[in-house]
């Protein structure tokens, strides 16, 4: 589960001084964090009902707790949320988002298609969009995932315990399904956990197999690090050519604020990028 | 599947639905320019037994790509005996390899010699085989003194070793039988 | 092990005798630990008060090499108290069998004995047959000669006061550890036992261990989670290096090996398979023949014929009744019959039990090769302490060998895992991996044998020798040649299979050439579904007892608690609800209950249990201990050199003039040598100390791969001797002060320690004193040389069976350094 807001935005203080490239994207993430404390507080029902009793067979068969390649359900809490996520958009591209929002609001646009297909994007487009060069961020793309966080963390609060007693021994997240971006190592045991930024859920998964392959061929798997920070590695796979970004705590004083930092390591992944790996 | 991190960064979201988002991208060039100051250091991580008792603990090894050598040793997490953690012997196993006393030449003292003489591996198979077979002809045995065959040679001996791995024993004890040795021991016995 | 070390945390007893795990074997003692935070007693019974002690529940000190004093007094408390498992003794061990009229015991001796050969004829110590060859048996144990009233008798003499009069244990700490670990007997309780060299390393090592078996028999421990018998195992491969038979009396997979006497194959073949007239007993051994000449095919190749006996006549025989033990190879070597001799990643200059015979031994041969990772006290022997290089004739090679971590292959732990390791860097320099080393060894003597001819050229030349891919050893060739294959397209047990397929399992094997495996209790470790050792699933099994039956394998066919079938009653049912290891459900069909299926670890066989749910007895149900041909644990062994029943009796050096038992001082069968080297010396003035060895954490064996390390020869710099407050006393020695320690053998010097863990003993009217030192140092490491081997002191002798020597104990003097 994500850490108190108070330490998020500790932590964003931290590397907004250390990193100065990421100011601007640290500012954003700051709103984020504030909106989505407000939203988690105001979270008023379940919007993904689970079936109790089907966790242990879900568990078992890699199935996550929740299907998002099927019917979403009332997402209505969701748009609330990600409508106000927009402004922070406006105010630095004022009626950018405007007609975004507005399409939404009447109904042009489902909002529950933008879930959808961020969950089941379309394969042609992906491959049209590999021809771009531009080094830029969606902030869109970054919102629709956002959207669900708070409805999602209240199944993470409410079923997690029982997901990680399950054993899950998948790659992607057993609560939604999505494949992480970045984990941790840390702890007594030095375990290496996988972080979902969907839902911010955290599973121990081993070492040294691809979370998104499998693959466990040791001589085809290895890692990187930026000379003079330690603190991170980057996992690559050469069977499926995949990455993950890992933050190492087992020095640090306390457990890694993972939204913040998958944020301020953009330069990891550039340099994944760079090296092949996808 | 999921839209990629590669996907995330390089372009503008196209999230489906059409909607045109440009104005949206962020901007990270100035990231960009961060990430072509770094330098990275490739290594990779390959798990082992440690080599000493027999509780069979499960340790990662770090060897860098460009050095080829150890970085680190440490205990693996993953391992369901030890979970992570090494004794003393095995926290130090990256001094093992790692290790400016470790021979890394054959050696050989002649005999009534003082002193090692660094040679070739070629040589000293070769000398070494030629030892064997002679000593193995001068002393073979077809029958013992009933008359039974027993086809062996009692003056060579082997001990070792424990420190091999399976596969090593095993075809170390069919050469030593081929030769005909019956003198085989090894660290279980001490 | 029978069990495995995670298992340890579902003992509610772990009698830690013999070992030292807190600090020989460190990992080992969080399930030690978890075992006591779950409510189990962990005691330690050492004659010095070790880490482990200090973390036991009960600490009782004994005299070294009085264990089975100590043993026998607990089976007599067990007997006595009725503690033991009624239902178990009875169904399951031998207890019921009768044994043969002419058995006999009498102060000391067991019948059969010959003071001139040192030797038993064992002929007496069978059981009765009935008259279809089965052993007879009495149910209501009352016939006097049924084991159990032999068992009875035998021990009736070890009382508590002479038990403690040997052993130097107060009465009050024998009973307390008499009686919490006879609580284990209870249906549900598990007990367990943690040994080393502690039991090993005696003229009694074996039947230490077997005394330990009868108490877990009696109190059904065999078979169960948290029970068994477990053999903490020093080296991390010496389990795979003894299953792959680097030892002269075995072949891969224990089947036994031909000697002189056993002129064919056939003959070999029937000696190898026991029968029994039981059909309720699996009997597992009659397999043997199987697993022999798969073996031979996978020596011999295609070479192996029918017609050529599968090539059984090509490999070397030992004469009948003659060991060729290391005591033996050493004592050969000493007095010059052996020219040749490799040291392979080992160091017996240091290792071996009267180590200055073996250094003298050594100056006898004409060529050693030395493979190692370091310079060692072995191969550079000639320029030893007390050595004169100029007049040594051995030629000496030294061969760099890689570290572990730089090559790829298996090794198999104390808990018969079999585990998978991976090549992390390169051998360093021009160090080569073990494997390479002796493939290309064997690349070129069958080249000087096809080229130049020579005696018997055909064991050579025949051998399969073809481990090799792009001109490096290939492990994971030799892995599946162990496993073993197909080498012709089959039908075995209703499953087809292809020329070529490795063989899923031992199951298949067979006797006609069809099959190879060059150890069969490692078949199945490497199928056509891919390498077993190197699974890293972190998912238990049902029964939820940290088996972890998809991490790594474990021989024989991944089972990994050996004699599960113990664990249920007749019908099946696990006597212990809670810590099940295996169950059976039946099936029914029109009323009647047909076989079903076995839960949990995989069993001794998949035969059904012997009764039942309604309590009738079924002609297709087998007893639990399938490797024995009757079928149940033996309390009543007759197998062993020493007797049927395990007797004290004192070390070969020992400090009192009798055996308080008996009139036979030590074991009448404990070898001896005669060379000038082998000099004993008991109840000598000269030598008044029990001394025993022992090793440290920092430090590894000999400490040949530890002590040319910065790190951990920092933490533990210096050979020492543990000494009481009162010794030190007694002899002026001051802590941390240099002191020579002295046997008739040799002498070292080593730092004082006078500690409290060490304390005077009572014995008879006598007060003995006992010392220990590590024996990790050595004087080539650290380059002082100063620091040597306490195995200068130790004895040759050992254990009439395994001729393990006796290290644990012998008798020293320990004296002040005079200087200048």
């Amino acid at each position: 589960m994500a850490t108190v807001l108070k330490d998020s935005l500790q932590t964003i203080q931290t590397h907004r001084a250390l990193s100065p490239h990421y100011t601007e994207l640290l500012d954003i993430l700051e709103e984020i964090m504030i909106l989505r404390e407000e939203y988690r507080r105001r979270m008023q029902r379940e919007t993904f009902p689970v079936d109790e009793k089907l966790i242990p067979a879900k568990m078992a068969g890699g199935f996550p707790l929740i299907d998002f390649s099927s019917v979403i359900g009332d997402l209505t809490e969701p748009q609330h949320y990600f409508l106000a996520l927009l402004e922070i958009a406006e105010k630095r591209a004022p009626g950018e988002t405007d007609e975004m929002a507005r399409k939404i609001i009447e109904g042009e646009i489902r909002f529950n298609d933008l879930i959808y297909e961020s969950f089941n994007p379309l394969p042609e487009e992906e491959e049209a969009a590999d021809d771009e060069e531009n080094s830029s961020f969606d902030l869109v793309e970054l919102f629709i995932e956002e959207s669900l966080r708070p409805a999602l963390e209240m199944v993470v609060t409410r079923y997690g315990a029982a997901a990680a007693k399950a054993g899950w021994e998948e790659g992607y997240c057993p609560i939604c399904g999505r494949e992480p971006k970045i984990g941790e190592i840390r702890g007594k045991k030095e375990n290496r956990y996988l972080f979902c930024n969907q839902c911010g859920f955290e599973w121990n998964y081993r070492h040294i197999k691809c979370p998104f392959c499998g693959n466990e061929e040791q001589q085809s798997l290895a890692y990187f690090t930026i000379d003079g920070d330690e603190r991170y590695r980057v996992d690559v796979c050469n069977e499926c050519k995949r990455y993950i970004k890992i933050v190492d705590s087992r020095e640090a004083k306390q457990k890694a604020d993972l939204d913040v930092e998958d944020i301020a390591t953009l330069h990891l992944d550039m340099l994944a990028n760079d090296e092949g790996y996808d | 599947m999921n839209v990629t991190r590669r996907k995330f960064i390089q372009i503008t979201g196209a999230v489906a639905a059409g909607i045109a988002v440009s104005g949206m991208g962020f901007d990270l060039s100035p990231v960009r320019a961060y990430a072509l100051t770094l330098k990275t250091k490739d290594a990779k991580e390959t798990t082992t037994i440690c080599c000493y008792c027999a509780v069979g603990c499960g340790a990662i090894v770090h060897t860098s790509k460009d050095k080829g050598r150890v970085i680190n040793i440490e205990g693996d997490p993953d391992h369901v005996i030890n979970r992570g953690a090494l004794c003393s012997k095995g926290s130090a196993l990256s001094q093992l390899a790692e290790n400016k006393n470790r021979l890394t030449e054959p050696m050989y003292r002649a005999p009534n010699s003082k002193e090692w003489k660094k040679v070739s591996w070629g040589w000293a198979l070769a000398e070494i085989t030629k030892k064997i077979k002679a000593t193995r002809e001068a002393t073979f045995t077809l029958k013992n003194a009933k008359g039974e065959t027993v086809n062996r040679t009692t003056a060579i001996a082997s001990v070792g070793s424990a420190a091999l791995d399976n596969e090593e024993c095993w075809i170390y004890q069919a050469l030593l039988r081929s030769l005909g040795i019956v003198y085989i021991e090894h660290q279980a016995r001490v | 092990m029978t069990n495995h070390w995670i298992d340890l945390k579902n003992s509610d007893c772990i009698l830690i005798m013999g070992s030292n795990p807190a600090e020989n074997h460190p990992i080992s003692f969080k399930y030690v630990t978890m075992a006591q935070q779950s409510g189990g007693k962990v005691i330690s019974v050492d004659p010095r008060f070790t880490r482990t002690s200090s973390k036991a529940d009960i600490y009782a000190p004994l005299r070294s090499g009085t264990d089975i004093a100590f043993l026998g007094g607990m089976i007599k408390y067990i007997l006595d108290n009725k503690l033991y498992n009624e239902e178990y003794v009875l169904n399951y061990t031998n207890a019921s069998f009768l044994v043969h009229n002419d058995y006999g015991f009498k102060d000391g001796l067991f019948t059969g004995y010959d003071p001139q050969a040192k030797k038993y004829d064992k002929k007496t110590w069978g059981f009765q047959v009935d008259e279809k060859g089965v052993p007879k048996r009495d149910l209501t144990l009352k016939d006097p000669r049924c084991v159990f009233n032999i068992l009875k008798d035998h021990y009736n003499r070890y009382d508590l006061a002479l038990v403690s009069k040997i052993t130097g244990t107060p009465e009050a700490n024998l009973l307390e550890v008499y009686k919490t670990y006879a609580a284990t007997g209870e249906k549900g309780k598990a007990g367990t036992s943690m040994y080393a060299m502690g039991w090993t390393q005696h003229t009694v090592g074996v039947q230490n261990i077997r005394a330990m078996s009868i108490i877990q028999s009696l109190l059904a421990n065999m078979g169960i989670a948290g029970g068994g018998i477990n053999a903490l195992r020093g080296e991390s491969n010496v389990q795979g290096s003894t299953d792959q038979a680097l030892l002269w009396h075995i072949w891969p997979g224990y089947t036994g090996i031909p000697t002189s006497s056993v002129a064919s194959l056939d003959a070999f073949l029937a000696k190898i398979k026991p029968t029994t007239n039981d059909p309720l007993s699996l009997n597992w051994k009659q397999n043997y023949p199987k697993y022999a000449v798969s073996m031979l095919k996978s020596f011999f190749g295609e070479n192996a014929t029918k017609e050529n006996e599968f090539g059984y006549q090509l490999l070397p025989k030992p004469d009948d009744g003659k060991s060729y033990s290391w005591l033996d190879l050493f004592d050969e070597m000493y007095k010059g019959s052996i020219k040749g001799f490799f040291a392979w990643g080992m160091n017996p200059a240091c290792s071996s039990s009267n180590a200055g015979k073996v250094r003298k031994a050594m100056a006898n041969l004409d060529w050693m090769v030395n493979v190692n990772l370091f310079d060692n006290e072995t191969g550079s022997f000639w320029k030893g302490p007390g050595m004169n290089p100029s007049k040594i004739k051995t030629a000496v090679f030294m061969l760099p060998a890689a570290v572990s971590v730089e090559k790829e292959g298996s090794i198999t732990n104390s808990g018969r895992w079999m585990q998978w390791r991976y090549q992390g860097p390169k051998p360093l320099g021009n160090s080569k991996p073990d494997g390479d080393i002796i493939m290309e060894l064997g690349n070129m003597l069958r080249e000087a044998y096809k080229k130049g001819g020579g005696k018997f050229p055909d064991a050579v030349l025949k051998l399969k020798w073809d481990y090799m891919t792009d001109g490096k050893f290939d492990a994971h060739k030799v892995a599946k040649e162990i496993n073993g294959y197909f080498l012709e397209d089959a039908t075995v047990n209703n499953q087809q299979f292809k020329k070529g397929d490795l063989v899923p399992s031992f199951v298949f094997l067979q006797a006609d050439g069809k099959t190879s495996s060059g150890n069969w209790i490692y078949s199945g470790s490497y199928t056509n579904k891919g390498n077993m050792a190197a699974r890293r699933s972190q998912k238990d099994a049902p029964n939820n007892i940290g088996l972890f039956p998809e991490f790594a394998w474990a021989w024989p066919v991944n089972r990994r608690i050996i004699y599960n079938r113990a664990s249920v009653d007749l019908k099946g049912r696990p006597n212990d609800e809670k810590r099940w290891v295996v169950k059976y459900t039946f099936e029914q069909k029109e009323g009647k209950y047909v076989p079903g299926k076995w839960e949990g670890d995989v069993p001794d066989g998949p035969a059904p249990p012997l009764q039942n749910p309604d309590g009738t007895a079924r002609t297709d149900g087998k007893y639990p201990f399938i490797m024995q041909k009757d079928g149940f644990a033996a309390i009543f062994g007759p197998g062993l050199t020493d007797g049927p029943l395990p007797e004290h009796y004192e070390p070969l050096e020992c400090p009192v003039e009798k055996n308080f038992m008996s009139a036979q001082r030590v074991n009448p069968t404990a070898p001896v040598y005669g060379t000038d080297a082998d000099a004993f010396a008991s109840c000598d003035p000269r030598f008044p100390y029990v001394g025993t060895t022992y090793r440290v954490s920092e430090h590894w064996q000999t400490g040949l791969m530890t002590r040319p390390q910065a790190w951990l020869l920092e933490l533990q710099p210096q050979v020492f001797v543990e000494m009481s407050e009162e010794l030190a006393k007694l002899r002026g020695i001051k802590n941390g002060e240099r002191v020579k320690v002295s046997s008739v053998r040799g002498a070292l010097e080593c730092t004082a320690v006078v500690t409290k863990r060490f304390k005077p003993m009572e014995i008879g009217d006598t007060i003995v004193h006992q010392v220990g030192m590590p024996y990790n140092y050595g004087w080539r490491w650290p380059v002082s040389g100063k620091e040597e081997s306490a195995n200068l002191l130790t004895p040759s002798t050992g254990d009439p069976n395994t001729r393990i020597p006796e290290t644990k104990a012998f008798m020293v003097n320990i004296s002040k350094i005079k200087r200048g």
